[in-house]
């Protein structure tokens, strides 16, 4: 591609995208120009990043430690959810001490509907680890205990937005901005070039379009968020609280945490919400910002992929959207095509986004009514998650969300028929054990943020 | 009063007693029965003589033990299928269970080679040579693979060839002796109970055998779910046209080559699979361009060893049920479908459909989620295979009408869009659920000739001297691994790998894969 690949939008979901391709592209000679334009919302003041960020972080050359630091991040195993009547852990990690064994969550299925006060957490490291307050970066001589204690973290978004940005001005990318921004179309309706504000027009091979919004209607969408002061070190992951109409989300920092909770409904009903997101946690402040959300199904056009359109249209308290923007992202590197035009490429692309989009959808829609989704009917039948085509939503998220819901299967395991019920609860308890043991052994949190942030000063 | 749920398995080859050594394997005797309707006027069709590494998977699952196994059923190592006359009349690739070369600069492997390719880099060789799997294959070597990621010896896996009569009475031993009850009685009528389920089959001496859950493993007949329930079938005949087959044994090859052979014929293709103590052979062809005695005549003038009996005729219409669960009945095999044995999966589909069943296994009455389930599973994977059988036909440029026709059909779009892609930038976009992933349709890609219009955009930032000597270095490293093997007959003459410890790799390309 002798044009230069450019990069558009703002903030944090701008800053990644470029990151991404500037790291992968520009030691093979392309030119990454980005343009920055002014935000039509403004963004969350925390983000929570999946573990795919770890991934990335290392990808880069950009070290966790650093992040860390600069955006006051902490670490996340996953989200502790509460109901009124229950309570249960959603990691981002399987359950059981190996990924791969075949029927161990169908063993802890058969458990919790045999034994009430049972609970998959006992099953589970990062659940564990969780709910002690603990967490330990795993040897890399260990990559199985680093699979069962798959991270994520929560990060200040203005900072690592800042973080980003540094970070893609040492790799050379040209950064501009402007206000304004006109796309110059081709006779085949390919993107020929951007035209800034001022006039200067810029040449385009490609364009990586990461804007949120766009011209088309959709469903309002409102997003509440507070934040607070407590220091909450001793929690390594999220809380999702159950409302009336959904569920507000907290991500602690470093310093304090922030809420944020979606509404979609009458506006009539906004003050009651923020009466009842007051009551829930007890902060009384609660800025409200709406937004339009459409689905973007086909991103992929001509030369043109908005990823921005697309990732927005899962962006949510529940999921963000920055891990789809770098699935995007990934994606599109990995079929970098040397030609504007590659129609097939682009088709197949696209289906696979709908695949992920769907899997999010799916995992969004379980929170309100587990049984109208596939994945919910098929789990209160037969206590099983169905394989999926991408990672947007991990293993041991589908099994925590699905279990912790109180689905419990109307079959039993065939699978497992042949195991008396004393022997699957031994072995469970062996499992248990040996998770208990490890876990005890490992550092809190805070001790391993100071560890981190004092590599970091060093 | 009736405690056990009542399974009867209607049919005795490979797929009935596939099925009922898993179930009896995982289904305790307390709660279930098992029953298995055989009858020994009707012959069973054999399929399966060649496999793919899943059977591995399958054979640890029921407990059978490889070396056991091996001996039992005249069993040889498999390590590829070799294809000849595919594409072009000369061609001659191997379609390997492992993977070629390694990632490079971030980049797929294939990529840096076709892009070798087009710089005419002369010490770059042909594409299966970076394969370990292949090498072995050509140079007549046999070693298992291992499990450990960092060793080259990781990236290939290994299958069967074996006798599927054999197999089948092994099976029908190792369930037999975990209760599986045989009944040998040729099914007269099917009852059905109001709401359309299955109740009970009649048999010619007049017995009758009630059932809660019925699996339907009577092949091409396909007497309860098509007959009975009407399932329907897609008929694929259009993509896959060759209709007829004819199977021959010939004598035992003292060397057996540890792949199979695929070799495009006039109208067809012929196989040969090498056992221990025989050669299976046969050839698949289209009866719109041949008849059945030039058919004859060209299998037999192909054979390599002296045939041991008359050849056997065999009439199919390639296509699979609408639905393999309706009602309180689950077609596994023939029954369910049929896809040519180009790509040796008629097990692997007879596999896959046990480890659904066994995972959807219902209760009495059957829900319809895990009928939903299970068809919706079974639908993808013959899908899958069928699109990468399609591509042999298609990808040709030989000049016999048949294969001409094959050349201009249209295809499925799942195929037409994977297709154009590749030829689009080179790149394959994975799926996870399905059989055959990248290194599959590559070999048959590479194999017949496509080649993509352009390459991944990083490579012309590449300088190709240094990615030549990386080539040769690792190309020579698998060559020094392959000489260091024993020979494949030499294994299977002294059983040389007996008690060697088994670890089924999960893809079909290895532990790497």
């Amino acid at each position: 591609m002798r044009q230069p690949l450019v990069l558009i939008g703002h903030g944090l979901w701008l800053q990644m995208a470029t990151a991404i391709v500037a790291k992968h592209l520009q030691p093979f000679g392309f030119r990454c120009v980005v343009v920055e334009l002014p935000a039509q919302n403004q963004e969350p003041a925390a983000v929570a990043c999946g573990p795919e960020l770890a991934t990335l972080c290392q990808m880069l050359g950009l070290p966790l430690q650093l992040l860390l630091a600069k955006a006051k991040g902490v670490f996340s195993l996953g989200s502790q959810y509460q109901c009124k009547t229950s309570s249960w852990f959603v990691p981002f990690a399987h359950y059981g001490l190996n990924a791969a064994a075949t029927e161990f969550e169908q063993a802890i299925v058969q458990l919790l509907q045999q034994d009430q006060s049972a609970k998959a957490g006992q099953f589970c490291i990062a659940a564990t680890a969780a709910q002690q307050g603990k967490f330990a970066l795993a040897p890399a001589s260990r990559p199985d205990l680093a699979e069962a204690l798959s991270f994520g973290l929560h990060l200040n978004t203005a900072e690592f937005s800042s973080c980003l940005k540094h970070f893609n001005q040492q790799l050379g990318v040209s950064l501009l901005s402007s206000q304004k921004l006109q796309m110059q179309y081709d006779a085949q309706g390919l993107i020929r070039s951007l035209r800034l504000e001022q006039g200067e027009e810029i040449p385009v091979g490609y364009c990586l379009d990461c804007r949120a919004d766009s011209d088309k209607s959709g469903q309002t969408q409102h997003l509440f968020s507070a934040q607070d002061n407590a220091e909450l070190l001793h929690q390594p992951f999220s809380t999702v609280l159950q409302t009336s109409w959904g569920y507000v989300v907290r991500l602690p920092l470093q310093y304090g945490s922030h809420w944020f909770s979606q509404y979609q409904g009458p506006e009539a009903d906004l003050a009651k919400v923020r009466q009842e997101l007051h009551q829930i946690t007890g902060l009384p402040d609660w800025q409200l910002d709406s937004k339009e959300r459409q689905t973007e199904a086909l991103p992929w056009q001509g030369n043109h992929l908005r990823l921005g359109q697309a990732a927005a249209s899962v962006d949510c308290p529940l999921y963000n959207g920055l891990s789809a923007l770098q699935y995007l992202v990934i994606r599109w590197l990995d079929l970098l095509p040397n030609q504007s035009s590659c129609p097939a490429t682009a088709l197949m692309y696209n289906q696979h986004w709908q695949q992920f989009q769907s899997e999010v959808q799916d995992f969004l829609l379980l929170h309100q009514q587990p049984l109208a989704t596939k994945t919910g009917r098929a789990f209160a039948r037969l206590g099983r998650v169905l394989s999926t085509e991408t990672d947007a939503i991990k293993a041991g998220q589908w099994f925590g969300l699905l279990q912790g819901l109180g689905l419990r299967p109307e079959l039993p395991a065939s699978l497992l028929a042949s195991r008396t019920d004393t022997e699957i609860q031994q072995g469970l308890k062996q499992v248990q054990h040996q998770i208990s043991r490890l876990v005890a052994a490992m550092p809190t949190q805070a001790e391993t943020l100071n560890r981190c942030l004092q590599q970091r000063s060093h | 009063m009736q405690t056990k749920q009542r399974i009867v398995i209607l049919g005795g080859g490979t797929a009935g007693w596939m099925t009922a050594a898993a179930l009896s394997r995982y289904l305790p005797a307390q709660h279930y029965s098992i029953q298995l309707i055989e009858s020994a006027q009707i012959g069973t069709v054999g399929v399966g003589e060649a496999t793919i590494p899943h059977i591995r998977q399958f054979n640890q699952w029921i407990g059978l033990d490889e070396t056991d196994f091996m001996q039992a059923t005249g069993a040889s190592y498999k390590l590829a299928i070799r294809f000849r006359g595919w594409g072009q009349p000369d061609s001659d690739y191997y379609h390997p269970f492992g993977l070629s070369g390694e990632d490079l600069y971030g980049l797929p492997f294939h990529q840096h080679w076709l892009w070798l390719q087009q710089q005419k880099t002369t010490s770059l060789k042909d594409y299966g040579q970076y394969s370990l799997a292949i090498l072995m294959a050509q140079q007549g070597k046999f070693s298992r693979p291992v499990a450990d990621l960092s060793n080259p010896l990781s990236a290939f896996n290994y299958a069967y060839h074996l006798d599927a009569t054999l197999y089948a009475t092994v099976l029908r031993q190792h369930a037999i002796a975990q209760g599986v009850e045989w009944l040998d009685g040729k099914v007269t009528a099917v009852s059905q109970q109001p709401n359309g389920d299955i109740a009970q089959l009649q048999l010619e001496d007049g017995r009758l055998i009630e059932g809660d859950l019925f699996i339907d493993c009577s092949g091409f007949s396909a007497l309860l779910i098509e007959k009975t329930l009407r399932a329907g079938f897609d008929n694929w005949q259009q993509w896959l046209p060759c209709d007829k087959a004819l199977a021959v044994p010939s004598a035992q090859d003292p060397t057996p080559p540890a792949y199979t052979s695929s070799k495009a014929m006039a109208a067809g293709w012929q196989w040969r699979i090498p056992l221990q103590h025989r050669t299976g052979n046969g050839l698949v062809y289209c009866s719109s361009y041949l008849s059945d005695s030039d058919a004859e005549h060209a299998l037999m003038a192909g054979l390599e060893e002296q045939a041991l009996a008359p050849a056997r005729a065999l009439h199919f219409v390639t296509g699979r049920r609408k639905q393999s669960w309706v009602k309180n009945c689950v077609a596994i095999g023939l029954s369910s479908g049929f896809l040519e044995p180009l790509e040796s999966t008629s097990l692997y589909l007879v596999q896959v459909a046990i480890e659904s069943l066994l995972q959807y296994f219902p209760s009495h009455p059957v829900g319809h989620i895990e009928r939903e389930l299970f068809n919706e599973k079974m639908q993808l994977e013959y899908l899958r295979v069928r699109d990468l059988l399609i591509l042999h036909y298609k990808l040709n440029t030989r000049p016999e009408a048949f294969w001409r026709s094959c050349a201009q059909m249209a295809l499925p779009d799942s195929l037409a869009h994977r297709l154009e892609m590749f030829k689009e930038t080179g790149h394959l976009l994975e799926y996870r659920q399905g059989l055959f992933q990248q290194a599959s349709w590559l070999a048959v890609f590479l194999g017949q000739g496509l080649q993509p219009t352009q390459l991944d955009a990083r490579l012309s930032a590449l300088d190709p001297r240094p990615l030549e000597a990386w080539f040769n270095k690792y190309q020579q490293q698998l060559q020094g691994l392959v000489q260091a093997m024993p020979e494949h007959f030499q294994v299977l003459q002294h059983n040389a790998l007996a008690g060697a410890a088994v670890a089924p790799a999960a893809s079909l390309y290895g532990h790497r894969g």
